[in-house]
């Protein structure tokens, strides 16, 4: 039997942040999922603790403050992208007004931290996207090119292939496949 | 916890591509922590080893003698200790069917044996950077398709 | 059957003929019959009459003697003269009598005759000898007058009687039979007529069939002579009472004399192979509620040689024109044709091998020489970077001449290994959108295509049956070859438009049959070629220009057709030196 579930990481995350946290006994406040406020001053020896518990669950304490902003960043250009209801605008202007800071400064400390460009980030987060609206929602390349602001399938082609090295259509047939063999497998 | 340098496992039978292999992520400035084995059976042997620490992406030849490439990559993906592994594939030129094949079968990157050194340094620099991208930004993997 | 028809007409048409006449005949001999029975009675009444006349005119006659006579002796007294008064007396008598035999019963002659009788009688009553006295003399002698008189008058009477009944009788048959003459004739003329017909008839049904019995005669023979020269015989099979009549060939075959032995299922079973008997049997039980036997093919072993010879029977059912269910059958020697077939399937096995083999060994070749060339561009750039400038001059130019050498044999195997693949692949045809292939060969291009600054454009181009991988590379290796014969000083252009055509409309691809094609176009705007070139550019390591002036392995185009071909399609080519070149390609629907 096969079973498709729909996952809310947010949810996920904040729950067992929680249940952990929780164990310490100390006071705390969950902002979101990617900053707690301790209300009480923690030991190193505590700190350590927690680090080493929050690991265990993926959980990275950013110790950088340039990480930090580089997180924000791309926090936010997955916001822009996954998040259907954000308007059409250019992403750096679009960066910069979210994150009051100007696009020069951010481009800069992300291409420091990353290595990559916020560009590159943003292609490949859209390439992500599309990904995903191919495996899970199947929607046409059409439908996903007008739903990215892509100007033609042409592009939203080329551009895939680019990044991937295939072209979209060859990736709807693999992931076609690859899910038929493991429907046989499961029969 | 922040890895500081990358595993990396490649299974090939020919002296001189593993070889090239080493001497190219040598040259290069990323961290990385490279063991060749000689063919597919030496491969799972050593993954499925208990003193193991699986690598983060294999590389792995196709025509391989006792076990071939498609037969390991098989055998990995069939097993979920090796779920998070990274597979690239790493052959010479094959048909388009049989490079989708490999996808199919769960790879998720095909790399053409380049014949110039520089490529060879290009090409394993980016799917390094691209996989720690990949694993960085909490994309999903199932998703992860390149091809060089 | 035509002239079978015509021939029942013909006995039909004889038959009717000849009873016609028949009854014509009848009809005159009867009508003869008839004439000449009423000649018969006119003569006898002729006769009849004739001889009254006679005997009544003997009659008058004998009493004018007795007359005389009795005159004379009545003069003379001189018995001499009583001579024919006696004789007359005689004569008389036996004139009536026979009068009255030839009279007969007629009654009113009879009273006639009788009424003379009496005045004759009564005449001679009046031949006295002796005469009292003149008076009497003279009253016997008025008297017999009178009498001779009244008897004159009354054979007259009776003559004239006769003659009047002769005359109507003559009248009657006048009246009946006038015609007779005629219609005896005409009846005559007419059988003569329909005797004629018919014999015209008959001799004609007679000289066809005559003819007909020659064409058969040499039917039969070059019919004899086809069944030994085509190797078969034939048989007819009655169905009720299942016996067989073979052909003399059939015998033949078999091995045997013609008609040497009793032609019936037990007997063709000796000749057949063991194996065989089974179908054999079978097949001619069912014959009888099929009403035709399919075709089987068995095995015989020939009586005289004793070889094994293939045989093949069919057989119809024929309905003849009594009702008989018969099957006219053939059998046919086909061993030469069998074993022919045999060996050419054989062949077409070796070669079928042969051409796998060797299309596998193209394949390992091509796939083989890519790893040692690999390796030897690889330890070149290796040199390159570490190596070559501890090289001196003429070692690095020799260095370059090896990599530029290694880098064409690169290209060679890459398209070689294609040409290969066209032909390896399984030829599992489905349905394809040609605009996703085209997309995906232009995505495939985009560098080279960027890098020409070339537009390409298509729409709306249809659905093919085919095999997706081979289709793209089409599309790849035609419009790069486009792009690489592109002018330098104008951005290249290539068009790709498709339609639907009808086979029968397009001379060109020498098909008349109904069959549908997609006809692709690509037109670009290159540098053309001359048009005597059209078809040499398909062909293997066909190049058009020095690998100088344009690097190329002369391959790609002999992809093209070659997948083109794998489709069961056309491709033609158009150009004119500088005005561009037009790509054809016809692909079935």
């Amino acid at each position: 039997m096969k079973l498709f579930l729909k996952t809310d990481s947010l949810f996920l995350a904040k729950k067992i942040l929680e249940e952990k946290l929780d164990t310490f006994h100390i006071k705390y406040n969950l902002i979101n999922t990617n900053e707690i406020l301790f209300l009480e001053n923690v030991d190193a020896d505590t700190y350590q603790k927690i680090a080493s518990v929050l690991n265990e669950y993926g959980f990275e304490i950013i110790e950088n403050q340039k990480n930090i902003v580089v997180q924000k960043i791309k926090e936010t250009i997955i916001e822009m992208i996954f998040n259907e209801e954000v308007p059409a605008v250019k992403s750096s202007v679009y960066l910069a007004e979210k994150l009051d800071l100007s696009y020069g400064y951010l481009s800069n400390l992300f291409s420091e931290v990353t290595y990559t460009s916020i560009e590159n980030f943003i292609i490949i987060q859209k390439i992500e996207y599309v990904k995903k609206l191919i495996t899970h929602h199947n929607l046409t390349l059409t439908e996903i090119a007008f739903k990215l602001n892509y100007s033609s399938v042409a592009h939203l082609s080329s551009q895939f292939k680019n990044i991937t090295g295939i072209t979209p259509s060859a990736f709807q047939r693999i992931i076609k496949k690859r899910s038929e063999i493991s429907n046989q497998k499961i029969n | 916890m922040q890895k500081d340098f990358i595993l990396i496992t490649l299974a090939d039978d020919d002296e001189d591509d593993r070889m090239f292999f080493t001497d190219a992520f040598d040259e290069l400035k990323i961290n990385t922590v490279v063991n060749t084995v000689n063919d597919g059976v030496a491969l799972m042997d050593f993954l499925n080893a208990t003193e193991t620490i699986l690598p983060n992406i294999i590389f792995l030849d196709l025509n391989m003698p006792l076990k071939s490439g498609i037969e390991c990559l098989k055998e990995i993906k069939a097993d979920a200790k090796f779920k998070d592994i990274v597979i690239a594939i790493y052959s010479t030129s094959s048909s388009e069917e049989d490079i989708e094949n490999t996808f199919v079968l769960g790879a998720n990157i095909y790399i053409k044996k380049p014949s110039h050194f520089g490529k060879l340094k290009e090409v394993l620099s980016e799917v390094v950077t691209i996989n720690w991208q990949y694993i960085t930004s909490g994309l999903d993997k199932d998703n992860f398709l390149l091809r060089m | 059957m035509m002239f079978k028809s015509k021939l029942f007409d013909s006995i039909g048409y004889i038959r009717s003929v000849f009873l016609i006449a028949f009854f014509i005949l009848i009809f005159l001999a009867s009508i003869t019959y008839r004439h000449i029975k009423e000649l018969d009675k006119i003569s006898d009444s002729i006769m009849n009459t004739y001889e009254i006349s006679i005997e009544l005119g003997q009659l008058i006659s004998y009493i004018k003697d007795a007359e005389t006579g009795h005159r004379g002796y009545v003069i003379t007294n001189d018995s001499t003269y009583l001579e024919p008064f006696i004789n007359a007396r005689k004569n008389v008598n036996l004139t009536f009598q026979t009068l009255n035999n030839t009279i007969k019963s007629d009654s009113i002659k009879q009273d006639q005759l009788m009424r003379i009788y009496d005045l004759v009688d009564k005449r001679f009553s009046y031949f006295k000898n002796n005469f009292s006295s003149k008076k009497e003399f003279n009253d016997d002698f008025k008297n017999g007058k009178i009498v001779m008189d009244s008897l004159r008058r009354e054979v007259n009477n009776m003559l004239s009687n006769e003659n009047k009944l002769l005359s109507s009788k003559d009248k009657l048959y006048k009246y009946n039979n006038s015609n007779t003459p005629l219609i005896v004739f005409s009846t005559f003329l007419i059988s003569i007529l329909i005797l004629g017909l018919g014999y015209i008839r008959i001799i004609k049904n007679y000289n066809d069939l005559i003819n007909q019995n020659i064409r058969l005669k040499i039917f039969d023979e070059s019919s004899k002579q086809a069944e030994i020269l085509g190797k078969y015989g034939s048989w007819l099979l009655n169905i009720e009472d299942k016996t067989f009549s073979y052909s003399d060939n059939k015998f033949r075959l078999l091995g045997c004399q013609p008609q040497s032995f009793q032609a019936n299922l037990e007997n063709l079973l000796n000749f057949i192979h063991p194996d065989d008997q089974e179908i054999f049997v079978e097949a001619f039980q069912e014959i009888e509620e099929k009403e035709f036997l399919p075709l089987i093919h068995y095995r015989i072993i020939k009586k005289d040689t004793l070889e094994i010879r293939h045989f093949r029977t069919a057989g119809k059912i024929f309905i003849d024109r009594l009702g008989n269910k018969n099957i006219i059958g053939t059998t046919q020697d086909i061993t030469e044709d069998y074993n022919k077939t045999q060996l050419i399937e054989v062949r077409n096995k070796e070669l079928e091998q042969n051409n796998k083999e060797l299309m596998e060994f193209n394949h390992v070749a091509s796939h083989d020489l890519q790893e040692p060339l690999r390796k030897i561009q690889t330890f070149i750039s290796r040199i390159e970077d570490k190596e070559k400038e501890h090289l001196s001059e003429t070692g690095k130019s020799y260095f370059e001449k090896i990599q530029e050498a290694s880098n064409r044999m690169r290209i060679l195997i890459d398209d070689l290994l294609q040409y290969s693949r066209t032909n390896r692949s399984e030829k599992t045809f489905e349905n394809i959108d040609l605009n996703q292939v085209a997309s995906n060969a232009i995505s495939e291009l985009s560098e080279n295509i960027a890098e020409k600054k070339a537009v390409i454009n298509f729409e709306k181009l249809h659905h093919v049956q085919g095999i997706q991988f081979q289709l793209e590379q089409l599309f790849i290796n035609i419009i790069s070859n486009s792009l690489k014969y592109s002018k330098t000083d104008e951005a290249a252009v290539i068009i790709i438009t498709s339609k639907k055509v009808k086979a029968s409309k397009t001379p060109k691809l020498k098909d008349d049959s109904k069959k549908e094609y997609i006809k692709i176009t690509f037109k670009d705007n290159g540098l053309g070629f001359e048009q005597e070139y059209a078809e040499k550019i398909f062909l293997l390591f066909n190049r058009l220009h020095g690998k100088k002036e344009y690097p190329g392995t002369g391959v790609g185009l002999a992809i093209c057709k070659k997948i083109v071909e794998n489709h069961k399609g056309y491709i033609f080519a158009k150009g004119k030196p500088n005005a561009g070149a037009v790509f054809e390609i016809y692909l079935p629907v």
